[in-house]
């Protein structure tokens, strides 16, 4: 696989550490490998706590310093590591050239500014530009997330617009100096679902468009489903799983992805209970020397308490577990893997 | 504090009734001010063929408005300089300790840890200490002058600032919107100007009002104990002290002062109360 050398981002060995209150340190993030290539939706998928979000932060570099660092790794954009840059020329890259956007939007938007406002700028952070240029495109980025009545909307405050409305002035924003990549945070999680939707397909319009790349985290299986080309399932800090959507969606390997697409209700089938996945995610202290799922999982042998799995695998398919099920067994061995665990 | 919630009937622009008061706040202040331009006269002058006159809204035949005091002196024209010397001493006064408690409240909320616990320390025993008896011991070594006043006005009003503006900014700086700026490429003084501080203006702007009535009184205070302004010149707290002697026979020496503090601070109070709704974007554009 030569495809390295053209990847618009990628993260090699990213570990990030919080310091826990006794002064040890969990390890939010575990050593996190990452290609990103343009016009690629990936999908970071896992339950809360799993460091899916301090990836992206540490990547941004947005971690709190008080409490946070990142312990190890390179993160290379367009050549440049960016842990090695100083701060003001990473100030320079985001918003520029990586943008990120936020869970909820009415918060993520400084609430005394109008809309109009907030778009210039960032427009006028990163571009010599005039104030009559920067209004003029703040309308067209408007129109381009498909906002109705842009000129209303300019000299609107966030909280008078509705949620869904809200989360496309914030993709508006990220999107206004056209970046390369865009970094969203579960961007649908505090929107009904019906608005989900419509976020999801702005989103994949507007990577048609622009050709940008997009990590998408999320702990929906279906958001994943309906428009990532690739995802990274993460357990406690590390990868446990990665594929295509289409590979992993039709035949999970690990027991932690399996036991996530078994807990997907399905109307086609009438289930008493709901699968869920036993137990709760580990605090990992640094060093781990066992797989970090053994205690929930159903198959744990011997060899998961002595050592951590190596993610490896075939054809892109990579996956992080002495007990992985072999392809062939298909999506059904994972619902039947959940009857299991629960009954069992 | 203040939690009613007034509705405004108007659509926009300034309701009369703050404009009436505005516009007189202003000509209260305006006229003080102006006062060695409108009456020119040597405040130590006396003329004791004419004291204790009575004011014309008293006695129709009395040449003087508001009479005249203990020493002959025209109290319409004291009053003048009065006000000047107290709006003078108090706005100096409220502008350093604003300045100076935003400052270490930035500071002390942005950086956190030892800084901010040694600024919080200072602001805990500066809030200990009682104000007049700052300004007892001011007066004690600097001597009565209006520097002083301004001074024990700065000591003792900048911690309640400070204290504000470092809550606000520890609240503000977990915010999302701030991390979403900086995601989107802000620096850290943009953040600090464009986003925290425009966020914490009306907060702040209505401490200030509040603040602002207190500094008058304070100076009156001060001047009614004899540690502020000293005669001959006046400041409206020692025309109450001097009229003060003469409460039962001329009340209005000691009772005109006192209303023009009182309307004074009645004024500031209600204008930042409304400026407080006015700045609140939740409440703009409701009728």
């Amino acid at each position: 696989m030569n495809q390295k050398e053209n990847a618009l981002l990628s993260l090699q060995g990213l570990k990030s550490y919080y310091e826990s209150r006794d002064g040890s340190e969990v390890a939010a993030v575990d050593g996190v490998d990452l290609e990103l290539y343009p016009g690629e939706i990936v999908g970071i998928v896992g339950e809360s706590g799993c460091g899916k979000s301090t990836v992206v932060r540490a990547l941004m570099r947005l971690l709190d310093p008080s409490s946070a660092r990142i312990a190890g790794g390179k993160a290379v954009f367009c050549g440049k590591d960016l842990f090695g840059l100083s701060e003001r020329e990473m100030c320079g890259i985001r918003g520029k050239d990586i943008s990120m956007i936020f869970q909820d939007p009415l918060s993520a938007l400084d609430p005394v500014y109008t809309i109009g406002d907030q778009i210039e700028e960032i427009l006028k952070a990163h571009e010599h530009i005039s104030e009559s240029e920067a209004k003029e495109k703040a309308l067209e980025l408007l129109r381009e997330v498909n906002i109705p009545s842009p000129e209303l909307r300019l000299n609107q405050y966030p909280h008078e617009l509705s949620g869904g409305m809200q989360q496309r002035v914030v993709i508006a924003i990220a999107l206004a100096c056209r970046p390369q990549i865009l970094i969203a945070d579960e961007p649908t999680t505090a929107l009904d679902v019906t608005v989900q939707a419509q976020i999801l397909e702005l989103i994949r319009e507007l990577r048609d468009k622009l050709n940008i790349a997009v990590i998408l985290i999320t702990h929906n299986m279906g958001v994943v489903a309906a428009i990532c080309d690739r995802m990274l399932v993460m357990y406690g800090g590390v990868v446990v799983e990665e594929g295509t959507c289409k590979e992993i969606f039709k035949a999970p390997k690990h027991p932690y992805t399996r036991g996530l697409l078994a807990a997907i209700p399905s109307i086609k089938e009438e289930k008493e209970e709901l699968y869920t996945i036993p137990g709760q995610v580990d605090v990992m202290k640094v060093p781990v020397a066992c797989c970090r799922f053994y205690k929930r999982c159903a198959l744990a042998a011997d060899i998961c308490r002595r050592s951590e799995p190596e993610l490896k695998g075939e054809g892109g398919h990579l996956c992080r577990c002495y007990m992985a099920a072999d392809g062939a067994e298909g999506s059904s061995g994972g619902l039947g893997f959940g009857k299991e665990a629960l009954h069992g | 504090m203040m939690q009613r919630n007034k509705r405004r009937n108007g659509r926009s622009g300034i309701p009369p009734m703050i404009l009436f008061l505005i516009i007189t706040f202003f000509i209260i202040v305006g006229a003080g001010l102006l006062a060695p331009v409108i009456a020119p006269v040597d405040l130590a002058e006396t003329d004791l063929t004419k004291r204790l006159i009575k004011p014309s809204f008293l006695d129709p035949l009395s040449p003087y408005l508001m009479g005249t005091d203990n020493l002959g002196r025209d109290v319409a024209v004291r009053l003048l300089y009065a006000i000047r010397e107290t709006v003078l001493i108090s706005f100096s006064g409220m502008m350093i300790a604003t300045a100076l408690g935003t400052a270490l409240g930035i500071i002390s909320g942005l950086s956190g840890g030892y800084v901010d616990m040694a600024i919080s320390f200072f602001t805990d025993v500066r809030l200990s200490v009682p104000t007049t008896f700052i300004g007892i011991i001011l007066a004690c070594i600097l001597g009565a002058k209006p520097t002083t006043t301004v001074l024990v006005i700065t000591i003792t009003g900048w911690s309640s600032f400070c204290r504000l503006v470092r809550s606000q900014i520890i609240q503000l700086k977990k915010a999302a919107f701030i991390e979403a700026s900086r995601s989107m490429g802000a620096g850290g003084l943009r953040i600090v100007f464009e986003h925290i501080l425009i966020n914490i203006a009306s907060p702040l702007i209505v401490q200030i009002t509040m603040e602002l009535s207190g500094f008058i009184l304070l100076e009156s205070t001060l001047s009614f104990l004899g540690l502020g302004i000293e005669p001959p010149g006046t400041s409206l707290g020692v025309m109450v002290s001097s009229g003060r002697d003469y409460m039962l026979t001329h009340w209005w020496l000691a009772m005109i002062p006192s209303v023009v503090i009182v309307v004074m601070i009645l004024q500031i109070s209600l204008v930042g109360d409304w400026l407080r709704d006015r700045l609140d974007p939740k409440l703009k554009n409701r009728s």
